[in-house]
């Protein structure tokens, strides 16, 4: 019998990872070219591709189906906002600085969340960021109930023009983006993966297989909460203006991402994609339409769910065995044809 | 609680699992009442009982999915009541399902390097090479990169076999390994299992197949109304009048 040997890589994934280096490359040509309302658009996508892919992250793999998630998006933005008016601290080096504060801030509410399974974290996650949203009215130098401008010296600090201004905003979008799909990637490839994956499909036997599985859930919920924050402040950088209800808004940074997820494939890498730019892609066509295109995009996902539940791309790589990315094992006869 | 089994003879030998005074109680079911119980390194065990008489839950209490009322259990003198079922599973506790738990999405060798990266804590190198000689040994090279999802009951209950040796086990805990296969399915388990025992590990094994379980098991024990109300030499016990009485019905064809 021939010997085996294991692959992570074929000549798809290959191609897939150069035709990822050429699209990041162009994309951040982009920056030289595009006109504003393109500069524009296309960091909207990036950011919201960025919280759709955290929140498959929690919900499609490490099974915490948080509708919470816009309390870290209204942390970030209000971070910022503080950091700015009250220490005068760059947009830009507020960043990391707020994907730590809220590392740390998410560490206690996980132990607490944690404590509670299923649909019951869901719920709960809700209340804490309804809690956060509450929060944010009662205080009063932020702006209490009708918010805060971005101050103008902290504006202007991104780039002297509008366009300037777009460009930095665009391109630290973009390279936000990229991190966070490193990170996920980086993840899902090392043995944490092997670990997640379990969990997503059983938790019980993950458990029973030696997976330290709350262990594991502690670290994504850490992560997705401190990117998501730093995601949050740079959606807040592009609206220049921040208040409580758009802060922490449970229909802009949960309901549509939980839509983008489902529609292009939960628990698979590039379903979060696929769903944002269809989302994108219908809102471009159908936004004139008012409120008949929140009943088509409610159409589409209701159908979605009906006919293929995997999603998008779920359907695809089931159907045509795709795997753009090195991340499954492939066990195939060595090619040095040992003989046993 | 009579132990009087003939290998009383290497009562020297290293006792792998006790229980010690064990009892679980659901409601006004008692499953276990009491329940005294040593089971020596290497030794193959089988556990009989009418349906409902509580084997399955006597597992779960030694993997820690279910909770002890009172007693103790330990393994290699170690008590195990403050571990999480990963931590036994990482001791050496192994479990084969009844119902096979597949990682339904991932594929087969995947599904065996969960239980090799973290029930052996192996890495992941270390992991591939040993899981690739794991899916040869038991019959499962063909299936490697199939979905544990779409698998046949009897390459289920492979896999799920598999998956527990990849995690190395000291102890194999089967549940109902042969139920709803055909004789000449079950017999390429059966060498599996005695592979592992004369391998070293640990067997005990809950079984309604009596033909199977008897070509593995050296002693045998019959779980009834939170008791074992018998300890011995397989074909002895199966010949018990108590037994007999408990267990009409029971297939003695082996």
């Amino acid at each position: 019998m021939a010997s085996l040997d294991v692959r992570r890589s074929s000549w798809l994934t290959h191609l897939a990872t150069a035709g990822g280096l050429v699209l990041t490359a162009l994309l951040l040509s982009a920056a030289l070219w595009a006109s504003n309302d393109t500069l524009r658009l296309a960091t909207d996508i990036f950011l919201y591709i960025a919280l759709a892919c955290l929140w498959n992250f929690l919900a499609g793999y490490a099974g915490l189906v948080s509708v919470g998630q816009q309390a870290y998006v209204g942390l970030g933005g209000y971070g910022l906002f503080a950091l700015a008016a009250k220490a005068d601290v760059p947009a830009l080096y507020a960043l990391p600085l707020l994907g730590c504060m809220a590392a740390l801030l998410s560490v206690p509410i996980a132990k607490l969340l944690f404590r509670l399974r299923g649909a019951y974290f869901t719920i709960g996650s809700w209340v804490v960021a309804e809690v956060f949203h509450l929060g944010a009215i009662l205080i009063v130098p932020l702006g209490g109930g009708s918010g805060m401008s971005l101050p103008i010296r902290a504006a202007q600090a991104l780039g002297p023009t509008p366009h300037d201004r777009f460009v930095t905003t665009y391109l630290t979008a973009l390279v936000l983006l990229l991190a966070v799909l490193t990170m996920i990637f980086v993840v899902l490839r090392s043995r944490m993966g092997l670990a997640l994956t379990a969990i997503r499909d059983n938790e019980a036997a993950a458990r029973s297989n030696g997976v330290n599985v709350d262990r594991v859930k502690l670290i994504i919920y850490v992560a997705a909460a401190s990117a998501t924050a730093m995601v949050g402040a740079l959606i807040f950088i592009q609206k220049l203006r921040i208040s409580p209800d758009a802060g922490f808004s449970v229909n802009d940074w949960t309901a549509l991402i939980v839509f983008m997820v489902v529609i292009g494939g939960i628990g698979t890498f590039e379903g979060p994609i696929v769903g944002a730019l269809i989302y994108f892609l219908l809102g471009e066509t159908l936004a004139t339409l008012g409120p008949v295109y929140l009943i088509i995009l409610g159409a589409v996902a209701i159908a979605v769910m009906l006919i293929e539940p995997r999603g998008i791309w779920g359907f695809v790589r089931a159907r045509w065995g795709l795997q753009l990315l090195p991340l499954s094992f492939l066990v195939r006869p060595s090619a040095s044809k040992i003989e046993k | 609680m009579a132990r009087g089994s003939p290998t009383d003879k290497d009562c020297e030998m290293t006792v792998a699992l006790a229980l010690r005074n064990v009892s679980k109680s659901f409601g006004a079911i008692r499953i276990a009442g009491g329940i005294e119980l040593d089971i020596r390194e290497n030794e193959a065990v089988g556990i009989l009982g009418p349906n409902g008489a509580g084997k399955t839950t006597i597992l779960g209490l030694i993997t820690g999915t279910l909770g002890l009322d009172a007693g103790r259990i330990e393994f290699y003198g170690r008590d195990l009541q403050r571990l999480s079922t990963e931590q036994r599973c990482r001791l050496g506790i192994a479990r084969a399902y009844q119902v096979p738990q597949p990682f339904g999405d991932m594929t087969v060798f995947e599904n065996l390097m969960v239980g090799a990266c973290f029930g052996a804590g192996q890495t992941m190198a270390a992991a591939q090479v040993r899981c690739l000689d794991i899916l040869e040994a038991c019959g499962l090279s063909s299936l490697a990169n199939a979905h544990a999802g779409g698998l046949t009951l009897l390459n289920r209950k492979r896999l799920e076999l598999a998956r527990a040796l990849a995690t190395k086990p000291k102890i194999l805990l089967l549940d109902e390994i042969a139920g709803g296969l055909t004789q000449h399915e079950y017999d390429e388990l059966v060498a599996l299992i005695r592979k592992a025992n004369a391998s070293g590990v640990t067997i005990v094994w809950i079984e309604h197949v009596l033909h199977a379980l008897l070509s593995v098991v050296s002693r045998a024990l019959v779980l009834y109304q939170g008791q074992f109300i018998a300890d011995g030499d397989p074909r002895d016990v199966i010949r018990d009048p108590k037994v007999a009485e408990v267990y009409m019905g029971i297939e003695t064809d082996a």
